[in-house]
């Protein structure tokens, strides 16, 4: 049975999906509304995929976006940044400080005092002190938005990899609300020596996802992998060689996930020259 | 609302672009024209047309198949017409569209983004406002801002200038310099050319610097690359605006007009 073109048995995930979406927009006017006592309203936690292997190490690029836009309030910021094993364990948490004007560049590892595990995820919550909270309050909510940098270990052999993030880190389990996902994206599968796709499962259940293969062309069916991701953590897919040279020449995705977390957009690295450069994107 | 999707041509970093669209016509029995319009300093240099057919699910497009390469940067804007018609398609808000980056080495880069709105020939465009926050200067990997603009025909010639100024990893003023765009035109803005004009010594660039781009107030597309300076390869990903940051500008004007105003306050 349908309501709305859509199934009722999907009724519940797609309440708990407006609940968490109605609670965190409560939350954050009244904390516009009385900065004093609540804080001044941060969107986030903003999470993102994490590397480090043998390929990549990762890097936070933020900056004190505050001091840009109100240059004549002083403000310090603060990132919270938490890091989670593939697994969906958290790992550890740290603090970068940046005073007004500032910005930083660093290594994950080294906000992070335990070691990271090869792959995971983390997410980054901003904060500030500001000389002026009544003003400040006033510009309503704001995110603290960040770059990642996919810094190579052997930098002499290719350039490092970056890519932006606004997902939000869920901490309201979404129960389960079906829903497929087509991006705009195409592989082109000459000189590709593999494929590796990183599932990030941003919600604390457990995320049941399926990526299917089309061929882009003729909208033909490939293959399909199903696959299982812990909450809060992060799977990784490969592809190698004896599986994408049956392939055709150019391929596109189809996402299926059994529910709505807020990152549906895999992390692609497609490899050249026998594995040895990189490139990557979110689909 | 007409939309286009704006596309930096990479000649000058040695590469061929493409691009990939989903068919939003698949299996609709109705035709569409790809229009790929390039444009060098302002001048149309280049404009060919794509028949895609009903049965084709997605397309795909590289410079060699429509026209020729360029060893420069260029612009390339990809607008959607119903077939062999001046009709333009509607109704894609929220279309994305994937740009594609191929070498000589057969390494191919990409990026997905959304098609852009046309905007009324009246319409007052807030100044563009970009961070290039904390390069460090790598050995290695070049460093490049790449800046599209798009204005319809009708509209003005040049985009505006634009602001750079140069901060320490700690915020300190390092420099600051001017540069003019035309309009319909790319420009591939180097950090150490900028670093070179604002004479930043060589330990502030060692630490890390940031780069405010500000003004030009037009349509814009803004890009980050990294370019490894031995084999070619590339890093790209498009700008975070400022309403990522303050995601309450795109719903309340007055909060978007204060804080314009104290972006051009001196402090």
């Amino acid at each position: 049975m349908n309501i709305k073109g859509r199934p009722i048995g999907h009724l519940a995930g797609r309440l708990t999906v407006a609940l968490a979406n109605r609670g965190e927009q409560l939350r954050t006017r009244l904390a516009s509304r009385f900065p004093a006592l609540l804080g001044l309203p941060f969107l986030g936690p903003y999470a993102q995929l994490y590397r480090h292997d043998k390929m990549f190490t990762t890097e936070l690029s933020v900056f004190n976006y505050l001091s840009v836009f109100l240059p004549d309030i002083e403000h310090t910021m603060t990132y919270t940044v938490v890091a989670y094993s593939r697994h969906g364990a958290k790992i550890g948490e740290g603090k970068l400080k940046l005073s007004h004007g500032a910005m930083a560049q660093v290594n994950l590892q080294k906000i992070i005092p335990e070691p990271l595990d090869t792959h995971g995820m983390f997410h980054v919550q901003a904060d500030t002190v500001s000389a002026r909270i009544d003003v400040t309050a006033t510009i309503g909510e704001t995110a603290g938005q960040f770059m990642t940098l996919y810094y190579p270990q052997n930098s002499v052999a290719q350039a490092p990899q970056l890519i932006h993030s606004h997902k939000l880190f869920q901490r309201v389990p979404i129960l389960r609300s079906p829903t497929v996902r087509h991006p705009a994206i195409v592989e082109h599968m000459a000189g590709v020596s593999s494929l590796q796709f990183y599932f990030l499962n941003t919600n604390p259940l457990n995320l049941g996802a399926t990526l299917k293969i089309i061929d882009a062309a003729t909208s033909k069916f490939v293959e399909a992998r199903t696959l299982s991701v812990p909450g809060h953590g992060v799977y990784e897919l490969v592809f190698g060689h004896e599986i994408i040279h049956n392939w055709p020449k150019a391929v596109c995705f189809e996402y299926e996930f059994d529910r709505q977390v807020s990152h549906r957009k895999p992390i692609l690295f497609r490899y050249f020259n026998s594995d040895s450069v990189a490139t990557c994107n979110h689909t | 609302m007409d939309f286009c999707f704006l596309c930096p041509s990479l000649g000058q970093f040695g590469y061929e672009t493409g691009f990939s669209i989903r068919n939003p016509f698949w299996s609709k029995s109705t035709e569409l024209d790809l229009q790929i319009s390039r444009f060098d300093e302002g001048r149309l240099l280049d404009r060919q047309r794509i028949v895609v057919n009903s049965d084709q699910y997605h397309v795909t497009a590289w410079e060699s198949d429509w026209g020729q390469t360029y060893d420069k940067l260029h612009l390339l804007v990809i607008e959607l017409f119903k077939s062999g018609s001046e009709e333009r398609i509607s109704g894609i808000s929220g279309m994305e569209g994937q740009m594609l980056f191929r070498n000589t080495h057969g390494w191919t880069s990409s990026l997905i983004s959304g098609f852009v709105p046309y905007r009324p020939a009246d319409y007052r465009f807030s100044p563009i406002v970009h961070t290039a926050h904390y390069f460090a200067d790598r050995q290695t990997s070049a460093s490049h801002t790449i800046l599209l603009n798009r204005k319809r025909v009708d509209m003005a010639t040049t985009a505006g200038e634009i602001s750079i100024g140069v901060k320490s990893y700690a915020g300190k003023i390092l420099g600051q310099t001017t540069i003019t765009m035309v309009a319909n035109d790319a420009t591939a803005i180097a950090l150490e050319d900028i670093l070179d004009t604002c004479n930043v010594p060589t330990q502030n660039r060692d630490e890390g610097v940031n780069l405010l781009f500000s003004g030009g107030a037009s349509q814009f597309s803004i890009f980050t690359l990294f370019q490894n300076r031995l084999n070619g390869s590339i890093g790209m990903e498009h700008s975070l605006a400022p309403a990522y940051y303050f995601p309450q500008m795109f719903q309340r004007p007055e909060i978007r007009k204060r804080l314009y105003s104290w972006l051009g306050s001196t402090k």
